[in-house]
Order: structure tokens, then C-alpha cells, then sequence
């Protein structure tokens, strides 16, 4: 339970942040929630010389919303999603901020912790694929803005770079009729490090069943969360039947690409099928809203 | 029989330790500090099975601020364990190791910090060696063998016959044969192993320690560093929880004592949450088979039992484990036949031990789901198939167990009203469940783990000069369970005073010998010897009042703080309480009334007498048959409990949930009603995660996969229903004011109760736990094949 | 590695302390502060033997490192009792049994606090998610849901157990 030896710094704002990161480029780490990093000092997992505490850079809490978007600010709390009105396809992402962990993990976790930490079943991933989420990358001197659906690579890797620091996470305004829904399988009921997550989101026409643009987002299921662009596609201009979302739930399973670590892959192939039925299923109810 | 009027007892009294408890003021071992301590630190291995070819510890030593290195060639080779006829394990090792976790070595520096970076300067050279992981593995010709003195890598081996099953097979009408599997778990307790050992120069050694036996732990202390017994005090704190794996004096322990003998300073080590894990000393993997004869009106006439324990790498209570494996399924049906052969399997893996319940849950399982089997085959409900086998009090099982109280008919009823059973029996709608199981325990083991004739548990009360409260020292185990408000609350009820002029200070082998928390013990035994020790302080009081007083004591009595009169003369006690008054004057509250109080009497007795001292103590008499281990599974009573459980099972994912629970308990009498319930409680819900989420994994070279309470799935508040418990009191006559077990009995249903609730939604019979969702789907799935 | 310099409020009272930084706020409690209510089951925010209130917030303190309380409000299970007046959940704990080994109820009562504070009257639900975090294996939470259940309420509706809080006349 000893930590490794490191020098603790406390910028007040990004771009002082972004100065220190800059200076040390891969000898920092950056500390947010700390739900994960503590975690892995504590394994001696990474063994950094100096940790970057966000806590007191204000710039990158809190979220607002305006006709583009919603912007969270990456220091947004688990709870604080979980308890936000986000809309009937934005609740996607709120139901699995309330899957978290527990309360007391939701009150440290950040979502910008639980996708820099690009942990194949980092739950707050999914709901952001399927809501076309982009992220904002802040370095000294400079910003980029990617798709999260660029941003994953491998189990515990994604695209920044050491002195990069993720301030914001960029929701796209969606049209009207949409609705979105989250499900989560685990073996407990809280504490739980999901086994399967789907995330749907469902764009109606105007006549309310045919379906005009779908995302389908899996986690847990590969080596890093991903969209099933093939189940999705299946569903364009289908009605929303619970036959279609079935043929779609399919195409979901055969995407899916479980390493048989957790449950086996045939299991969580299945699963994949019937989170994914019920994920389409509440997605259009909220639609429809 | 009409159940006694009680002054203290069959009460819900809080406990006497909960505010202490709420306020964040209790001590626990990783409380304590002292002036000038150290920090320990041990070094275990990283392999599973090797050869020890050389350990170097200078560089370690040499490291500032480290004050001690010890290995086994500053310790000795001195053998221990649980059981002596099975002492296997030494503190260090020194020729080979046996398992990953696997102690070498132990530091202890002026911090934790320093503590640890000396381990990583130990370089120990191993020579690695094939491993086995499994019982079958280790079992196989030409298996890699764990320890020299048993070959086939058999710890132990157990074949008994009572009656005659091959002739008893013969007038069944049909024989069945059911298999269960479970898995390694670990205790779950929330407080990690912690304690402080401290020497001083004048030879002794005194050990703080998050136990169940400071009893135990004393004496391999003293064996194992060879300081005479007298000399040697172990201390418990409170305890956040045993369950079975705090049972047995730990490498933890001995490493802390042997270094702060070797220090001079007081030595603290706690282990991390993963070293819990590695320690282990938890529940084992039995993986049994079970053929069960039966007369097609339901009558069961025999039992044939095969059982295979997964024991890990040292024995630790093993012996005893494989024992009660078999012996525990005597009752509570009359079983006229019963074969039981059982086997423990040395595997590198850490040592399994005793868990709540022992070797008596996974076997409980599998024959109560083999009866709902035999039910459904003979269609017979599965009730009235355990209530027409079901024993009565007085009966004897084939081993010789004797149920001298057996509220078990009062289970079973109360727990078929209190679910509605038969309103929901078959009638439940697709997916959901119903199914019931019954079980028993022993209350206290009828020997100690070492051959001896030692009472079993000793008290000590001490009645303060004045004041009229009491002050009972005990070595008795608080792990939490509510030992020290059991004895509190009989010490009271016994001696006729409040039970807040009661106060407790437990678990110090200073005090008195206690054999410790473990086989469900403390309510009958240690609170027989409370009885005691109360009766003789109340001897001792009232004679002298009917001596002062010139009153018959056959008249005499003292009853909620005053002492009571039979008959026609009045107790003249007038001039004493003058005396009293004038000796406390200017105090407020002084006694007044017509009664004389205990608080007068007590004082009374000590100007007469000095200090009122008085000792209790208990020991079990000679129980159980002649046959070789015979004394696994006798006891002075039994504690039955029958539990119906609700499921509802999501066919698409497999996952369970646990919807109600209704358990009832034959506690005998309840000391202490919310405690009983409390009981019933942590049983079940231990029981609901070993049955549906709890697993110890490893991979293929020996390391655990799930070192965490993360990957260990404990029961969360989100998992447990709301449970009913009702309480049967049968009245036991050999428990103190008819008072048995309760801690260890309720456990037993619930995992068979389960099942058969799975069993009910479904129509698959799982043999396999834990019941995650996975194993749960593809069950369905391959059933749905089969079709 | 330089020590961080740092200011809170501990239980209502100003703290300033000198700490590593690569000491954790749980360990700083129990070692620097001498409060050890606040206990170590797992350190890795599984089990919630940790709970403390951050800015009234449950969090598992063992996820924190000490530097970051810098300027915060940090509430531990010996600040909940109002001198010898116990807080109205101790009292219900003491009462419905709710307590065993007792390791897991500083945790418990912090989160059950929190919960309180927010929503005086929760759901079994809501109680039982607020505690989903805090594990117990002794009591198998029937007697800890009931005891947050049944909790005596201040008679104006608020949930403090200090006079001072509240300024509602009848309280």
C-alpha cells in the first residue's frame, strides 16, 4: 500500500498544467479522480517522478449545453452525470455514469479519467460512441479535437501524448427524435467492472418507428470499447421492430471481439445479443418521448 | 415447555460494545501504537513449488533504517499447525517453498517504506519445480509431491461405515447419485490481519492480535519461540471479523513476535488485502459425490459419500475439515447407514482452513439438493420428504451424534408459513422460483484442537468494592458475533443484577483460558462458564448477607439489582444501610427503598470478605462413539436452522436474483434476540455470495487472479433482499438457560435453498458454483439442447 | 520528494500539516492525525472501510492523496457526534442492531449521513444504493437498511444532530 516516491504539483489553471506536462513529458502523471492512478501507484503499476493534480483547475469542470452541443468539462464527476438531465439520447451517458463503480468511486471518477484510462470496459466509453462524443486535447500552445471513435488503440492505450491533457469532451446536437439507453451486465449489482455494456442510440423519423441513424456502442467486448457499425447500419430506414433490433442485436454479437478473459467469448457474445435488444428497445422508448 | 421468565436474557438489548463501535473509538489491532515501534514487512514467494537453493539477506540488512532480518536459520524449524498430529508448516521456508504467498523471510524497519524496499533487497535463489494445481493434478502418478511426509501429496484420509450401506442399498427402492461441486473461498472479513508484538527485557512477550484464539495463538507462540508459556500474553483487540480464517496462530504473528524479540521494539505488521488472499485459511473446494438409497415412500435409508478436498499447501485445520465433511450429514434425517469416504489433497496453493460453517456447507448443499432430486423423482413435496425423516430431540444419529434439543420440525413449519410456500410452491410465474433446505451444526466442537483434558472455556468475575457492578475477565473471542454481550447479559441474568452493572474485558490470555470463536462454541460453553462464575458470586454475596442478616440463604435471592425474600421474614437491613449512608455521605443517588440492592449486599460482602472474586468453567462431557475420529462433529447440541428462498432467474443473461429469504433458527433459547438475528443475517449472506458470486481464482503458475475484494465478490447492500428470520427456542438442556448455536448453523441452508429456487425457475439443475450468470446461461442453454 | 504544505478543516476545526506527497489521505488520518475511525480493509476503493465526507461528499479516502485535501472540508466519523450527544443514525445504529464487528460502520454511517443530508426520507432503494459501496459481511445489511430507515427525525425536518446547524425554533 506504499506509493512510489513523486513530487506533487497543483496548477490553478489549464495552461499552467499544460506547462508542467510539457516539461515533463512521460515522467508525469496527471491526477484527476484518482480512482485509477491511485490504484496503479499503489501496484507500482506506473512509477511516475512527478503527478500532476488537477484539482484546482476550475477551467475543466462543470458542463453547459448550446445549440451545437453539450461540452463536458473533463473533470465532470461520474455522480454529477449520473444526476444530470442530459435528454432523452444524452440519458445514455447518465445511466452509465450512475453504473460507476459505487457512489463513493462516482464522487472521485471523472470522465475524463475513465477515458484516458482506455480500460476496455471503461463504462463511461460506450454511452460517448454512441452520442458521436468528440474530445478536446489541450497542450501548451496548442488544442485538437478528435473523435473518440480515433481515440482508443489498445487495453490501457489511446492516442495522446505525454504532455497532452484531455479538457473537454464534445457532444454533438442531435435532431429531434432521438433517444438513447445504456445497459450494463455484471455479476454484482454495484462495484461492478461490467462484463457487457451496450450503448444505443436511436434517431426516428418523423412518422416515429422508421429509424433513421442508429449508433451501437460495446464494452468489454474487445480491446477497446467500440461501435458496431454493422448492426447499427442494418437498422437504417428499418422500422423499429423488435425483429429488426434482434437482426441487428446478431450483427452486434458477430462485431464483437471478446478476448475470453472475464466470461467466455461465447457468452459474451451472447450477451451482446440481449444488451443490445434491450438497449434498442428503451432507445426507441425514449425516442418517443 | 414454558419458556422461564428472564430479567436480562431473550431480550433486545444493545450491545455493549456498539457505542464504542459507532464513533469510530474502537481498537483494532492496526490501531494500536507504541512508542518507538517498528513496521514489519514479509517476504513470501513469487513461485509456486521450487527449491530453495540460497538466501541473501545482507543487502537488506544493511539498509538504513532496517533493525532486523530474520529467515528460518534465526528462527528455527520448530513445526506447527493446527492440529499437532498434523504440524506441517515451519515460519520460514527453508528448503523449498510450496506455494505463492509461501513465507521466506521478515523485516522490520523504522517505517513501513524502509520495511518494504528491504524486501526487494532479499535475493532468494530458487530452483522451480513442476506444480500441481488441482486435487486431480496432485492425485495423478508421478505428481510433483508438496511434502515428504505424505506421499500422493494425501493429507489426509478418512473411510468410516456406520451401519451397513451395501445391504441397506439393497432394500432401497431407488438409489441416486448426485454430484457438487464448489469453490476455494475466502473469509471476506472487512479487517485485515493485523498485530503488534511487544518484548520486554525481562522476558516477556506480549502480542496484540486480530484473532479468534488468543488461546491458540499463545500456545504456538510459545512453541514456536520457546519462551515458557507464563510469560507469554496474547491479547485480542476488537476484531473486525473472523469467520474461520482467524482461527489459527498466523506467519503474521510469529513473524511480529520474533522480531520484537529480536529488536527490543514493539513490532507492528498488518497484511495488505492481497495477503489476506494468500494467506487464505478459508473455505476449501469439496468436490462430492453422494449415493443416497431411498424406499420409494420417501423413507432415506443410506448414504454413501466420496469427497475430495482441494486443501492447498499446508494443512492447517484440514484434518477436522475433512472430517466434518462426512460426519456433519448424520442428521438432522434419520440416516441408519452412512459410508463416508473423504481425502485431502495437498495443492500449491495457499492452505485452505475453516470458514463458517466448515466442512459442512458444500456437503449440506449437495445433499440437500440430491432431496429435492429424490422429491421430484417420487413426487413427494420437498417438505414433507425432509419431515417425514426428520429426527426427533433425543435421537442419536448412526455416528453418535446425540440431539438433545432438535427444534428442527419448528423450522421447517415456521418457515413454510412465513414464505407462503404453498401458495407459491408451483405456482410461481415463469422465471421465478421457490425452493427450501434444511441444516445443522454443532455448538462447539467436544474436544480441543490439541489432545487435553483443559476446560474449555474459564472465566473469571470480579465484583468491584463498591459500586455493585461486576467485572467479568474472560479470554473469550469478540470478533463481532456479540460474545462479550452474551456473557454480559448471562452473567447478569445468572447473579440477578442489571446488565449494565455488567462490564466485559475479553479475549486476554491473562485472564482465563477460552478456546476462542470457532465451531459455534462461545453462547454454550464459555457462556456456561459465565454461568458459573456468576452463581458462585452470587453463592459467595448471599451468604454472607444471610449471615450478617441472620436469614436462611435457602431464602435468599437476588433478582434486577436487590435481594429477594421467600417466606415470612423480613429482611432487616436497616442498620447496614444506615452504616452505608454514613460511609458514602454527600453522595448523590444512595439506596433507599425497601429492598436491600445488590449494590449494598456487594459491599456488605467485601467488608466481610475482601475482594468477592469467582471462577466458572466448562468442559463438555465425554461425547461421541469410540471410532477413529469420532470426536469431528460431536458436540454437547446442536443448532438447526430450515430456510425457503425466492429467486427470480433472467434467462437471457443467467443472472440471479435473490428476491426473499425466510430462515428460521433453533438457537435453544436466544440470549440475545437482535444478536440471533443478526446472526441468521451475516449466514445468509455469506451463503447467498458463495453461492451465486464468490470464487478464488488462479491462473496456471499458481498466482490468484482475484487478490482483491474487487475481483472477490462479497454480497453488496444492491444484493441482498430483505431477509425474515424467525427464532425457535427448543429449549436445549445442556446450554446454558437452554441456550445453543446460532453462528455457524443458518449458513448451512442457504446455498441448497438456492439451488433448489434456481432449480424451481428453471428445470436445470446446476451442480457447479458459483452460479454466475455465465455458468447459469450456458446451463439453459445446453438443457435447451438436450430438448 | 518535497513535502506538501497544507490547510483544511478537519471535523469543524482548521488543520494545517506537512505531508508527503505520495502519502495517501486515509493514511494521514490514521497516522498523522491519530484518528483511526477511519479504517484500511482494502485500499483499493472495493470495500469502503474508508468513507470519509469530502466537502460532505463520501469518498473512499484511500483513492485521495493527502495533498489534494488542501483547502477542502474533510469530515471523519469521530467529527459525527456532537461532543457526547451522538448523531441520531449512531443512536439508531446502537438501537437496531446494526452494528457486529463494527469495522465497516464508520463507512456506513458516513454514507448513510451524506444521504440523509440530501434526502431525509429515502427509499429502501435509495438507501440501499447509497450504501452500495460500504461492505459488510457481517450483518448482510438487513439491520443497517433498517436502522437508516428508522432513524429519528428532528422534529423541524432537518437532519442535524447539532443544535447550532439548524435555526429552526423547535429543533
Amino acid at each position: 500500500m506504499i506509493l512510489p516516491k513523486f513530487d506533487y504539483n497543483a496548477p490553478a489553471t489549464l495552461d499552467e498544467a499544460c506547462q508542467m506536462m510539457a516539461n515533463y513529458g512521460d515522467r508525469a502523471k496527471l491526477l484527476a479522480g484518482g480512482t485509477d492512478l491511485l490504484i496503479a501507484l499503489k501496484k507500482k503499476a506506473v512509477t511516475p517522478t512527478q503527478v500532476v493534480a488537477l484539482d484546482r483547475v476550475d477551467e475543466i469542470l462543470g458542463f453547459c449545453a448550446d445549440e451545437e452541443g453539450t461540452y463536458l468539462g473533463s473533470r465532470t464527476t461520474a455522480a454529477e452525470i449520473a444526476t444530470a438531465d442530459l435528454g432523452p439520447a444524452g440519458q445514455v451517458l447518465s445511466q452509465a455514469a450512475a453504473q460507476v463503480g459505487s457512489p463513493l468511486i462516482r464522487n472521485l471518477a471523472t470522465i475524463g479519467g475513465n477515458l484516458v484510462t482506455a480500460m476496455p470496459a471503461a463504462d463511461m466509453a460506450p454511452p460517448l460512441l454512441a452520442l458521436q462524443a468528440s474530445v478536446v486535447l489541450q497542450r501548451i500552445g496548442d488544442q485538437r479535437e478528435l473523435l473518440l471513435s480515433d481515440f482508443f488503440v489498445s487495453p490501457g492505450e489511446q492516442v495522446m501524448l505525454p504532455e497532452e491533457i484531455m479538457s473537454m469532451i464534445v457532444l454533438p446536437r442531435l435532431p429531434e427524435g432521438c433517444g438513447g439507453a445504456f445497459e450494463k451486465l455484471g455479476v454484482r449489482k454495484a462495484l461492478e467492472r461490467s462484463i457487457v455494456s451496450v450503448a444505443a442510440v436511436i434517431s426516428l423519423a418523423d412518422d416515429g418507428r422508421t429509424i433513421k441513424g442508429a449508433r451501437i456502442a460495446l464494452g468489454a467486448v474487445a480491446p477497446t470499447p467500440m461501435l458496431a457499425h454493422d448492426a447499427a447500419a442494418s437498422l437504417y430506414d428499418r422500422k423499429a421492430t423488435p425483429k429488426n433490433f434482434a437482426t441487428a442485436a446478431k450483427t452486434a454479437a458477430r462485431e464483437a471481439r471478446p478476448r475470453g478473459l472475464r466470461t467466455s467469448a461465447v457468452y459474451s457474445r451472447l450477451m451482446v445479443e440481449q444488451l443490445t435488444i434491450r438497449a434498442l428497445t428503451r432507445a426507441y422508448e425514449a425516442a418517443n418521448l | 415447555m414454558k419458556k422461564p421468565q428472564f430479567s436480562v436474557l431473550n431480550t433486545r438489548a444493545p450491545r455493549v460494545d456498539a457505542a464504542v463501535k459507532a464513533t469510530g473509538k474502537a481498537q483494532y489491532a492496526d490501531d494500536l501504537n507504541r512508542s518507538g515501534q517498528l513496521y514489519g514487512a514479509i517476504l513470501q514467494s513469487p513461485v509456486a513449488h521450487a527449491l530453495i537453493k540460497n538466501i541473501d539477506t545482507s543487502r537488506a540488512e544493511r539498509l538504513p533504517g532496517v533493525k532486523a532480518v530474520i529467515t528460518a536459520k534465526d528462527v528455527g524449524l520448530t513445526k506447527y499447525g493446527v492440529s499437532p498430529a498434523r504440524y506441517d508448516e515451519t515460519l520460514f521456508a527453508h528448503d523449498k517453498v510450496r506455494y505463492i504467498g509461501d513465507e521466506i523471510a521478515a523485516v522490520a524497519a523504522v517505517d513501513l517504506d524502509t520495511a518494504q524496499a528491504a524486501l526487494d533487497l532479499i535475493r532468494v535463489e530458487y530452483e522451480e519445480l513442476p506444480i500441481v494445481l488441482t486435487a486431480a493434478e496432485a492425485l495423478a502418478e508421478n505428481a510433483p509431491q508438496l511434502h515428504d511426509d505424505y506421499p500422493g501429496n494425501i493429507n489426509a484420509e478418512v473411510h468410516q461405515e456406520f451401519g451397513d450401506t451395501a445391504a441397506a442399498f439393497k432394500e432401497c427402492d431407488f438409489i441416486h447419485t448426485h454430484k457438487l461441486v464448489n469453490k476455494r473461498q475466502d473469509g471476506g472479513f472487512i479487517e485485515p490481519h493485523a498485530c503488534i508484538a511487544e518484548y520486554d527485557h525481562a522476558g516477556r512477550l506480549t502480542l496484540h492480535t486480530s484473532t479468534q484464539v488468543s488461546h491458540y495463538v499463545q500456545r504456538t507462540v510459545a512453541m514456536m519461540t520457546g519462551i515458557p508459556i507464563g510469560r507469554v500474553r496474547v491479547v485480542r483487540p476488537c476484531v473486525g471479523g473472523g469467520f474461520g480464517p482467524k482461527c489459527e496462530a498466523t506467519p503474521l504473528e510469529i513473524s511480529a513476535c520474533f522480531l520484537a524479540i529480536k529488536t527490543g521494539s514493539p513490532v507492528k505488521i498488518t497484511y495488505s488485502r492481497e495477503q489476506v488472499f494468500l494467506h487464505s485459511r478459508a473455505r476449501h473446494q469439496f468436490y462430492h459425490e453422494m449415493t443416497t438409497g431411498f424406499k420409494k415412500d420417501g423413507t432415506i435409508m443410506a448414504l454413501a459419500h466420496k469427497c475430495t478436498l482441494d486443501g492447498g499447501a499446508y494443512s492447517s485445520f484440514g484434518i477436522a475439515t475433512v472430517y466434518y465433511a462426512g460426519s456433519l450429514l448424520g442428521a438432522p434425517y434419520r440416516l441408519p447407514n452412512m459410508k463416508y469416504d473423504g481425502m485431502r489433497v495437498y495443492t500449491n496453493k495457499p492452505a485452505c482452513g475453516a470458514q463458517r460453517g466448515h466442512g459442512g456447507v458444500a456437503a449440506r448443499a449437495c445433499f440437500e439438493q440430491q432431496l429435492d432430486i429424490i422429491a421430484e423423482e417420487l413426487k413427494i413435496d420437498p417438505i414433507e420428504l425432509r419431515m417425514k425423516n426428520m429426527m426427533e430431540t433425543g435421537d442419536t444419529t448412526c455416528n453418535d451424534l446425540n440431539m438433545s434439543s432438535l427444534g428442527m420440525r419448528e423450522c421447517v413449519n415456521a418457515v413454510k408459513k412465513g414464505s407462503a410456500w404453498k401458495k407459491k410452491k408451483g405456482k410461481l410465474p415463469a422465471g421465478k422460483g421457490i425452493g427450501m433446505a434444511c441444516g445443522f451444526f454443532v455448538s462447539g466442537a467436544g474436544y480441543p484442537i490439541y489432545r487435553s483434558d483443559t476446560f474449555h472455556s474459564t472465566a473469571e468475575i470480579k465484583v468491584a468494592e463498591d459500586g455493585g457492578t461486576i467485572i467479568l475477565r474472560s479470554g473469550i473471542a469478540e470478533i463481532g458475533q456479540g460474545a462479550n454481550t452474551m456473557v454480559a447479559m448471562i452473567a447478569a441474568e445468572a447473579l440477578g443484577i442489571p446488565l449494565d452493572d455488567v462490564r466485559v474485558d475479553s479475549g486476554d490470555t491473562d485472564y482465563s483460558v477460552d478456546l476462542g470463536a470457532y465451531s459455534s462454541r462461545q453462547t454454550l460453553m464459555s457462556g456456561h462458564a459465565t454461568k458459573d462464575a456468576a452463581e458462585n458470586i452470587k453463592a459467595q454475596i448471599l451468604e454472607v448477607v444471610a449471615d450478617k442478616l441472620k436469614m436462611d440463604i435457602k431464602n435468599l435471592d437476588i433478582k434486577e439489582g436487590f435481594i429477594k425474600v421467600k417466606g415470612r421474614k423480613k429482611l432487616d437491613f436497616a442498620k447496614f444501610r444506615d452504616y452505608y449512608r454514613k460511609e458514602h455521605r454527600g453522595w448523590p443517588n444512595l439506596p433507599e427503598g425497601d429492598e436491600l440492592s445488590f449494590t449494598e449486599a456487594a459491599r456488605m460482602a467485601f467488608l466481610e470478605k475482601g475482594t468477592i472474586v469467582g471462577t466458572g468453567k466448562y468442559k463438555p462431557p465425554i461425547l461421541g462413539g469410540k471410532f477413529k475420529g469420532a470426536a469431528v462433529g460431536t458436540s454437547p447440541a446442536y443448532g438447526g436452522s430450515a430456510q425457503v428462498v425466492e429467486v427470480t432467474v433472467d434467462r437471457d443473461t443467467g443472472k440471479i436474483t435473490v428476491d426473499a429469504m425466510t430462515d428460521a433458527h433453533d438457537c435453544g433459547l436466544a440470549i440475545n434476540k437482535t444478536m440471533v438475528e443478526g446472526q441468521m443475517h451475516g449466514s445468509l449472506s455469506m451463503g447467498l455470495g458463495e453461492a451465486l458470486f464468490e470464487e478464488v481464482k488462479f491462473d496456471e503458475k499458481g498466482n490468484l487472479l482475484t487478490p482483491s475484494l474487487g475481483e472477490y465478490r462479497i454480497a453488496t447492500a444492491l444484493d441482498m433482499p430483505n431477509i425474515e428470520t424467525m427464532i425457535i427456542e427448543s429449549n436445549e438442556p445442556n446450554g446454558p438457560f437452554g441456550a445453543k448455536e446460532v453462528g455457524e448453523g443458518a449458513i448451512m441452508p442457504t446455498i441448497p435453498a438456492i439451488l433448489n429456487a434456481v432449480y424451481d425457475a428453471t428445470g436445470v439443475q446446476i451442480t457447479e458454483l458459483p452460479l454466475t450468470p455465465e455458468r447459469v446461461l450456458l446451463a439453459l442453454k445446453e438443457a435447451e439442447k438436450e430438448k | 520528494m518535497k513535502k506538501c504544505h497544507i490547510t483544511f478543516q478537519l471535523n469543524g476545526i482548521t488543520r494545517e500539516v506537512l505531508v508527503n506527497p505520495n502519502q495517501t489521505l486515509l493514511r494521514m488520518l490514521r497516522e498523522d492525525m491519530g484518528l483511526t475511525g477511519t479504517k484500511y480493509g482494502c485500499g483499493e476503493g472495493d470495500c469502503g472501510a474508508c468513507t470519509i465526507l469530502l466537502d460532505d461528499e463520501p469518498v473512499n479516502s484511500c483513492l485521495i492523496l493527502a495533498a489534494q485535501i488542501d483547502g477542502h472540508r474533510i469530515t471523519t466519523i469521530e467529527g459525527l457526534a456532537d461532543g457526547d450527544k451522538l448523531h441520531p443514525l449512531q443512536t439508531s445504529f446502537i438501537e437496531h442492531g446494526a452494528i457486529q464487528c463494527g469495522f465497516c460502520t464508520p463507512g456506513m454511517l458516513l454514507s448513510a449521513k451524506a444521504l440523509l443530508d440530501e434526502q431525509p426520507e429515502p427509499s429502501e432503494l435509495e438507501i440501499r444504493t447509497a450504501i452500495s459501496g460500504n461492505l459488510c459481511r457481517c450483518t448482510g445489511y438487513q439491520k443497517i437498511v433498517e436502522a437508516i430507515l428508522k432513524v429519528e427525525k428532528p422534529a423541524c425536518g432537518c437532519s442535524s444532530a447539532s443544535e447550532n446547524d439548524c435555526q429552526e425554533e423547535n429543533c
